[in-house]
């Protein structure tokens, strides 16, 4: 190109509008919350969409739904009725209904990782009945859709309620065959609220119908020692009359296998939240707290893994080191039946290391 | 003009040789060896300490010395009109001896010369006060007070046809490059007969690429900026009548040095000149980012601030690159005006523009509080920069950043960058390549240009441009 063509040519650029990858952010709207099921005909996606809008410079919040054959069939029809184009991008909370991931849910969110621009660090949770009623709940709800379970699922992940399960994450698991799929688990509770409830159990690639609900949640998240930045206990402890709430704060485990034979077996270290007799001091009161503490926990830890066992649902990565070093019990058959049906021992060690600033 | 040893010389021819002029006195002088004609600019020269010197010199006259005429303040050379015309202009005096045909040039300028207070553009906290004046013997006065050594070399040519330009040069010998010295010489010898009067000409002339915002040469009117160059051994040159010394070669990191750097403690002279090449990265990049994030991915800012920006951006109504322009128009315009306005009412424009305007702009919907943050911030980081020269160069770079980015998002300031650095590495000062010491790689001086490294630890002599040469140095 000649030399004089050349700002011309250049200047010519800048008023070509709307060129390239471009999506000027006034002209988009963002989708934080996201809620996906079944749509009423056979095959359909149904999208509810909850997203800020910016009028008079004051932000108001809107929903949306659409339905169509995909998931991103369902947002384009949405943008119908929307002022501006719905932009997924920013996506922080996407919801599956319990009815959708109970088929493989990774159709569903394929669209998420086919666009760059997406995000795939947006939480995913499984919610229980009808979409619609979490978009719009029931009961008294104070604050924003929108904002409101997005903060949900980080305090869950921040205190171990659920362990981390972004899309990412989530989709990896899902192509798993040695490990299965935790998602959190979202109730509407019995005020008309909706509620984190604990984990959902998932087998191979879809939602089994079993959960996990609260301080077995917290456990499984211990047992898979993807802890939380705080892991609290409480037990009663009938023996001392007292309550006693522990902090988890590691968790080591080992997993040996032979024979067909599984052996669990877990290094707990706590701290003392509270314990109102405050005798800790006594070298035999924290003997004896170990000793119940390590009673109690496993206790917990085997009625939860019961559950997984009866779910089918390899949630704790058994299968990854049996794949690995005992191909003999791999190729038995199909894992998650073997699964089932492993005979798998617990031991559990607790070590009291902290006992609070007051003892 | 020419050689007019046959002409016959008086007061009158001579007066004719400067036609007439007021303030050109010539009189009819005795001398112990013969008559004389006295002739100087009564405006240049300094007429009572010219007597003295007369006097002085007379007493040697008469008491038959054989040189005479050679003090330090005068000489004698053999009479030519030239030569006659050329020392008068300069403010000389002069006694033609019509007898033997030589003159004798006593030069006793007066001159007006104010004082070296620091230059207002390039002030320092702590360190020297002092800043060069239009006077090059002045200058280098305050230069040699500061390098007491004796190989410390000042050299002076005269260059221009019509102007007589005197530049005068200083490197010191051992620390020096030779070749570069030898370079600079013969760059010199080319442009002596070009028609040259200010500092600036003579830097398009010395540049090897013209066509580039990055200067090729420091210049600063701070003789300690003068001093620590010349101890890393580059040259820097003076033209008379100028205060202001250019330095090569230079790379592009000596234009992030500040003389307060070196005042500081270490910790604190580091972190600001960290500060400093940030603020670098921040002048470059930060409107472009903007427009880059609000016209292709939104998706990388955080919910919450996503919703502000939303709501700022949300009524604008042109695009993004328009409201940058004129944002950034807006500010040079507050610049250049305050520059041009005298003090008391640059600084007026400065609130009136910056606050009320700005303030205005904002509520009258023209361009979103997030522009003029961009923009306020960008235009404080350019001027962090301690060289005016630098700071004019990012201000300058940051309009095809922004192009790029409205254009192509990410990637369009990612090939600007590209095409940024390889400009960068192509030029050169001096024939000495210009990004040292990132290229050619010396790890070793890598420190010095992130940190103030402390003069306890310094192992090598400093000199920009020897690479991976160890050399000897304070503590070695």
């Amino acid at each position: 190109m000649s030399k004089r063509l050349l700002p011309a040519f250049l200047l010519g650029l800048l008023l070509l509008g709307g060129c390239w990858d471009e999506a000027q952010y006034k002209d988009i709207t963002i989708v934080p919350v996201m809620g996906l099921t079944n749509g009423d005909k056979e095959g359909e996606v149904k999208a509810y969409f909850s997203y800020p809008t910016f009028e008079e410079e004051t932000i108001k919040y809107a929903q949306s739904e659409g339905t169509g054959v995909s998931t991103r069939a369902a947002r384009e029809d949405a943008s119908h009725h929307t002022m501006e184009a719905l932009d997924v991008s920013h996506l922080e909370v996407l919801m599956i209904s319990s009815d959708m991931a109970k088929k493989n849910v990774y159709p569903e969110i394929d669209m998420f990782f086919r666009t760059p621009r997406n995000r795939i660090t947006s939480y995913v949770a499984v919610v229980e009945g009808d979409m619609k009623q979490y978009f719009n709940p029931p009961g008294d709800f104070k604050s924003e859709v929108a904002n409101y379970y997005p903060e949900l699922l980080r305090t869950g992940v921040l205190y171990t309620y659920i362990t981390v399960s972004t899309m990412e994450n989530a989709a990896k698991l899902l192509f798993d065959e040695t490990i299965d799929l935790t998602l959190p688990y979202l109730i509407i509770d019995e005020n008309g609220l909706p509620a984190l409830d604990g984990i959902a159990l998932f087998s191979n690639n879809h939602f089994t119908g079993q959960t996990l609900r609260k301080q077995e949640a917290i456990l499984a998240g211990m047992m898979k020692n993807k802890l939380g930045k705080y892991t609290r206990l409480s037990y009663e402890w009938k023996e001392k009359d007292s309550p006693i709430t522990v902090q988890v704060i590691k968790v080591n485990r080992k997993l040996k296998i032979s024979d067909e034979r599984v052996k669990m077996k877990f290094d707990i270290d706590i701290s003392v939240d509270e314990f109102p007799k405050n005798d800790l001091y006594k070298k035999q009161t924290r003997r004896e707290a170990e000793k119940f503490l390590s009673a109690e926990i496993k206790k917990d830890f085997e009625k939860v893994l019961t559950t997984t066992q009866e779910a089918k649902s390899d949630v704790f990565g058994v299968g990854r080191k049996v794949h690995a070093f005992h191909q003999d019990l791999w190729k038995k058959g199909d894992w998650r039946e073997t699964y089932s049906t492993l005979s798998i021992e617990i031991d559990v060690k607790v070590n009291l290391k902290r006992t609070s600033i007051l003892d | 003009m020419g050689n007019t040893s046959n002409q016959v010389i008086d007061k009158k021819s001579v007066k004719q040789l400067f036609l007439n002029s007021e303030d050109f006195v010539s009189v009819d002088v005795d001398w112990p060896t013969g008559k004389g004609i006295l002739c100087y600019y009564s405006s240049l020269a300094d007429v009572t300490e010219v007597n003295k010197q007369i006097t002085i010199i007379r007493q040697r006259a008469s008491e038959k010395m054989s040189n005479w005429g050679k003090t330090p303040v005068s000489n004698v050379l053999p009479y030519s009109e030239d030569e006659l015309v050329k020392a008068v202009c300069s403010g000389q005096t002069v006694i033609i001896f019509l007898d033997s045909k030589v003159m004798l040039t006593i030069s006793v300028q007066s001159s007006f010369c104010r004082s070296p207070e620091e230059p207002g553009n390039e002030q320092a906290i702590r360190g020297t006060h002092d800043g060069f004046v239009e006077n090059t013997q002045q200058n280098i006065t305050l230069i040699r007070q500061k390098l007491a050594r004796n190989d410390l070399v000042i050299k002076s040519i005269t260059i221009g046809k019509g102007t007589s330009i005197n530049l005068t040069y200083l490197y010191i010998d051992s620390i020096a490059n030779k070749e570069v010295v030898q370079l600079f010489e013969s760059r010199l010898q080319e442009i002596q007969k070009e028609n040259i009067m200010n500092s600036g000409e003579i830097q398009d002339y010395f540049d090897e690429s013209v066509l580039t915002p990055f200067p090729q040469f420091l210049n600063t009117e701070r003789p300690d900026r003068v001093v620590f160059n010349l101890m890393e051994g580059k040259i820097a040159n003076f033209i008379n009548n100028s205060p202001t010394a250019l330095i090569a070669p230079v790379s592009f990191f000596t234009f992030y040095q500040s003389s307060d750097d070196f005042n500081k403690r270490v910790m604190i002279g580091s972190f600001y000149r960290l500060l400093r090449i940030m603020s670098l990265v921040m002048a470059l990049y930060l409107p472009a980012f903007y427009i880059a994030v609000v016209s292709f991915h939104s998706e990388i800012l955080p919910i919450e601030i996503s919703k502000k920006v939303k709501l700022a951006i949300n009524e604008i109504p042109y695009r993004p690159i328009i409201e940058a322009m004129i944002m950034e128009l807006f500010i040079e315009l507050i610049r250049e005006a305050s520059i041009r306005l005298p003090k008391p009412i640059g600084q007026t424009i400065g609130v009136v523009g910056g606050l009320i305007i700005g303030d205005a702009i904002v509520s009258a919907g023209l361009v979103s509080n997030l522009m003029v943050i961009v923009v306020a911030l960008t235009a404080i980081s350019s001027f962090v920069v301690p060289s005016v020269e630098m700071n004019m160069a990012l201000r300058i770079l940051r309009f095809p950043f922004m192009l790029a980015a409205a254009l192509f998002g990410f990637f369009g300031m990612a090939i600007g960058t590209i095409v940024l650095v390889i400009h960068l590495l192509s030029l050169s000062s001096l024939k000495q390549p210009y990004f040292a010491p990132f290229v050619p790689l010396d790890t070793s001086r890598f420190m010095d240009v992130f940190f103030r490294v402390p003069y306890s630890k310094f192992h090598k002599q400093q000199k920009t441009f020897s690479f991976m040469k160890k050399k000897k140095g304070r503590k070695s």
